[in-house]
């Protein structure tokens, strides 16, 4: 070339050579070449750049610049359908590269189906309502001294106050409970018995298909059916009119009559609570009038909901609705250290964002869908890196159709199309595969999320998915296209095309991110795997494995007939003890209590209660630090018998266990004193510090009894059990569960957690194993003439195979180091919603790491070890 | 006149290139041209006016060598054709019939402001 070397402004070169007529772009460029050459010598660079430019610009001109509609629609309709032609040809011809395609993409539109389907719902909750967004719902505060707790539950009184502001169009109290249903002389437990004001029905969207909304639910004891309420206790026949025996707010003990007044539609899933049938709140104004009386305001028990006019500004109504309980509740000695502030929460943000104690239902987590939404791209990311990188590496081969095209013709922007038509064929071909695994695995989806919906009933998750596999498609097929329609037509039929050296870097890069996400997942799984054997083998600090738990649901014939039933049934050698209480140890409530400090001052404290009998310590095999039990029998003293734990008392500040004997402990307003401290256990799930309790003596209405029984021959014990029931409480309802059931409902959200984790990650390895043996097949057909010569002249077969696969090991090695940190971050902020965990250790990692890289290796083994074994005569051979 | 539409810069691009007679290219065109008339052409309005002649049929134009200050371009060599030999003519015999008209005095600007 020139010895000079200079050479004109690139950019503008391309800008000339691009705009003029091909007819004329070589003289023209030559003659501006020319003038450069000789303006250099004559007065220097810049004038020559300048110049040149200039002579650029001054050359768009109509009658240089090329014809851009000659070029225009060069596609036609029988184009395409060659495109189509040859697209499937390249398919039949390479099957093996297409169903690594097909399998990684179906793979990853199959998971992105399930969760955008998931993702979807959890996201629809409550927005059947046609208001939505006027509905809200009252929310409580309290603060004291210990501390600042937000409820969901609100008093019944201020319902009755805030129906008269003006924002109001209306307010309902809703209660939602579950009890036992007497009928046709057989016990049921029923659960989702809702209470609501006749307002319910004007608030949400909720109708009747028989009954009258404005008088169904007006009179106390009123019932209105679900459909499939109805189907279950009345069969076909109509039960307007009948009544239904139900325990709740009963005074007899035997059950009250509720009249049915309507029959309504199942009410939809994605709301943040259900029912099966729904009560008036009258009943409860009705039996326990005190709910409405000035004490009423400090009940949490019900939840106030409200529709607002349109137009109501929710932040000026919050500031009305906020100091309401200091307005109406004149400060009494009790309640004087106690405030309580309301605020408004918007309907649609209780299911994913509410995290306030006594929740109506379980709610969901935004965060759940923020995570598995990453997921659920992340996997079709490594999907679409899949496709990429094989059709880069597979480019080679086609390099001869692509050079025969271009020769005869082949515009670009032709070629580009062409190879985006295959791509988004073999994505379309892979949703049709991918939907048809969706409704097969319809259970699969059922068994980890509960939701009873289904991928193709949605018409428009259908159009999305059909969308985003065309995206996938176009976007994962662009590199390729674009490198493939860059080929050099003379390059290649010369002689045989090599590998560019462009490519190789984002290739490698592109399978060291799949192996990252692996690594990163398969950390995930093991992280949590071994948080939940932790949980399940930790000390608990009590026998859970030794306990039966026995739900009475309000039946008076068993509580009072308790002391003839412990007696016969402790002769049982495989019982040991029995104790009665009112709550679980799981789920408590907390409650207000009222004692003294260090000083001698009073303090108010947010404990959790429970009420037990003297025999609870030992049924549950707790250990007494200081003080005594309690008395036995049931105690009606004016001052009761508390007992705490050891968090309570460092919440107060005693200085020792012993200090707190003695002191007055009031509870709810009822007078009590510390008789004894016990050592700290587990009465809530692991998520959560142990916090305060106290426990005071049970009420003569208990509602649990907890057997400390011979669990290893567990047949025989509930069998004992039974038999002892069925004698003396022949038509109660016989309700036991193990501690195994309380510990699966704790941690649902976890368990659902670590199944997805783990399909995720199979997925994820799947994906990336297909895609470094599709890498490993292009590698070794390329060389195939190098491994014949190699074989010659002396090497091994594992010399060959190390060859091929070394690059890719190293690949995968390198992802080890980058996953670690990132794995790291993430499963420490995942373990910080346990405040009892277990530390990230690296074994884990190493474990993970291990794992990853054997499942690698065999992948690449299978093909390197294949072309290692070829006869090299046959490689070597020209025909 | 309708005949032969020479413009005049076209008329000059061809004189050039009937002077150039079988070196005439692009560079060599521009730099004549800019010699003799002591003015700067672009090589854009130069080009733009030969593909104009061509495409009238003035000129042809044949592919020449490429050599290495080029960049391996190669270049591309014009001639006059002989319809563009009849439209020069033209021209020029139109141009002569009007300078032959011209009274002596219009031109001869002192005896002119005299005899006013």
């Amino acid at each position: 070339m020139k010895e000079t070397g200079a050479r004109p402004p690139t950019i503008f070169r391309h800008f000339f050579r691009w705009f003029c007529h091909p007819s004329l772009v070589d003289f023209i460029e030559g003659d501006l070449i020319e003038l450069y050459e000789e303006r250099l010598t004559e007065s220097g660079k810049l004038n020559a750049d300048v110049n040149f430019i200039l002579d650029v610009l001054l050359l768009l001109r109509p009658s240089i610049m090329k014809s851009f509609e000659e070029y225009g629609n060069l596609n036609t309709y029988g184009m395409y359908k060659s495109y189509f032609k040859t697209g499937l040809r390249n398919i039949i011809k390479e099957k093996i590269f297409f169903c690594i395609n097909i399998v990684g993409l179906t793979a990853g539109l199959t998971c992105f189906a399930f969760i955008a389907l998931w993702v979807n719902d959890e996201l629809s909750f409550d927005k059947f309502n046609k208001n939505y967004d006027r509905i809200i719902r009252v929310i409580r505060t309290s603060k004291t001294e210990s501390g600042i707790v937000e409820s969901a539950g609100t008093g019944a009184p201020m319902a009755l106050v805030i129906n008269d502001f003006p924002e109001v169009e209306h307010v309902a109290r809703l209660d939602m409970r579950g009890d036992i249903i007497t009928h046709k002389g057989q016990q049921f437990h029923q659960d989702g018995i809702l209470l609501a004001d006749p307002s319910f029905f004007d608030i949400f969207s909720y109708t009747l298909s028989k009954g009258n909304t404005s008088t169904a639910l007006s009179e106390p004891f009123s019932l209105v059916l679900t459909e499939s309420a109805s189907k279950k206790y009345f069969g076909p026949n109509d039960p307007i009119g009948e009544t239904l025996t139900i325990n709740l707010h009963d005074s007899t003990g035997y059950g009250a009559l509720y009249k049915i007044t309507g029959i309504m539609p199942d009410p939809p899933k994605n709301a943040h609570f259900t029912f099966a049938m729904v009560a008036s709140f009258k009943t409860i104004e009705t039996v326990n009038p005190s709910v409405l009386k000035i004490a009423g305001w400090d009940d949490a028990s019900f939840y106030t909901y409200l529709l607002l006019k349109e137009g109501v500004n929710q932040k000026a109504f919050a500031e009305k609705i906020m100091h309401l309980h200091k307005k109406y509740v004149r400060p009494s000695a009790s309640l004087s250290n106690k405030t309580y502030f309301f605020s408004p929460q918007p309907l649609c943000d209780i299911y994913l964002r509410s995290r306030l104690q006594n929740e109506i239902a379980a709610t969901g987590d935004i965060n759940q869908v923020y995570l598995f939404s990453a997921i659920g791209i992340f996997i079709l990311l490594l999907a679409g890196i899949n496709y990429i990188n094989l059709a880069v590496a597979g480019s080679v081969k086609r390099a001869k159709e692509v050079g025969i095209k271009k020769v005869v013709g082949a515009a670009k922007s032709q070629l580009i199309a062409q190879y985006l038509c295959e791509s988004v064929l073999t994505s379309l071909i892979a949703l049709v595969i991918s939907l048809s695994l969706c409704a097969l695995l319809q259970p699969v989806f059922f068994d980890i999320t509960g939701k009873d919906i289904f991928p193709l009933s949605s018409p428009f998750l259908l159009l999305v998915m059909t969308g985003v596999s065309a995206l996938l498609g176009v976007l994962a097929g662009l590199y390729p296209a674009v490198v493939l329609s860059g080929f050099i037509p003379v390059r290649i039929l010369k002689g045989s095309y090599q590998q560019g050296k462009g490519g190789v870097f984002l290739r490698k890069s592109l399978v060291v991110a799949q192996f990252t996400t692996t690594i990163v997942f398969v950390t995930g799984i093991i992280v949590v795997n071994s948080q939940m054997s932790y949980i399940k083998q930790r000390d608990l600090g009590f026998n859970k494995d030794a306990l039966i738990f026995l739900r009475i649901h309000g039946n008076t014939d068993v509580i009072n007939g308790y002391n003839a039933f412990k007696n016969e049934l402790l002769q049982n050698p495989l019982i040991y003890a029995i104790a009665r209480s009112n709550a679980v140890p799981i789920g408590l409530g907390i409650d207000d209590s009222e004692t003294e400090d260090q000083n001698g001052k009073p303090i108010h404290l947010n404990t959790a209660t429970l009420r037990v009998d003297s025999e609870y310590l030992g049924v549950f095999g707790l250990k007494l630090v200081a003080g005594r039990n309690f008395p036995s029998g049931i105690t009606t003293d004016t001052i009761q018998p508390v007992v705490l734990n050891e968090a309570a008392v460092d919440a107060v500040g005693w200085e020792s266990v012993q200090d707190a004997i003695g002191k007055p402990f009031k509870i709810n307003g009822k007078n009590g004193e510390v008789i004894g401290v016990i050592k700290n256990f587990h009465f809530s799930s692991l998520h959560d510090r142990i916090e305060p309790l106290a426990m005071h003596p049970v009420s003569p209405r208990f509602s649990r009894l907890t057997l400390n029984a011979n669990v290893s021959n567990a047949g025989a014990a509930t069998a004992s059990i039974e038999q002892v029931w069925r004698k003396h409480f022949p038509s109660a309802l016989l309700d036991y569960s193990f501690f195994d059931a309380q510990l699966g409902e704790q941690y649902r959200a976890e368990g659902r957690f670590a199944k997805i984790i783990m399909y995720a990650s199979a997925m994820s390895l799947l994906i990336a194993c297909l895609g470094l043996y599709g890498l490993i097949l292009h590698a070794s057909s390329q060389k195939v003439k190098e491994i014949g010569i190699r074989k010659v002249l002396g090497a091994s077969v594992n010399g060959i195979a190390l060859m091929l696969s070394k690059d890719f090991l190293k690949l995968v090695v390198i992802s080890i180091f980058m996953a670690v940190p990132l794995a790291w971050y993430i499963m420490s902020t995942w373990l910080e919603n346990f405040a009892y965990r277990i530390a990230i250790a690296g074994w884990m990692f190493v474990a993970a790491g291990f794992m990853v890289v054997i499942i690698a290796l065999v992948t690449v083994s299978l093909e390197a070890i294949k072309a290692g074994l070829t006869n090299p005569v046959k490689s070597l051979r020209s025909e | 006149m309708k005949k032969y539409q020479l413009g005049e810069f076209e008329e000059v691009v061809m004189l050039t290139v009937g002077v150039l007679y079988k070196q005439a290219y692009g560079v060599s065109i521009k730099k004549e041209i800019e010699a003799r008339l002591s003015s700067k052409v672009s090589v854009g309005a130069l080009q733009s006016a030969l593909k104009r002649l061509e495409d009238k049929g003035y000129l042809k134009s044949r592919r020449g060598e490429a050599t290495q200050e080029r960049a391996g371009r190669p270049k591309r060599y014009f001639e006059i054709t002989a319809l563009g030999k009849k439209a020069m003519e033209y021209t020029k015999t139109t141009r002569d019939e009007f300078w032959r008209d011209i009274p002596k005095m219009a031109l001869d600007i002192k005896t002119a402001a005299i005899s006013r």
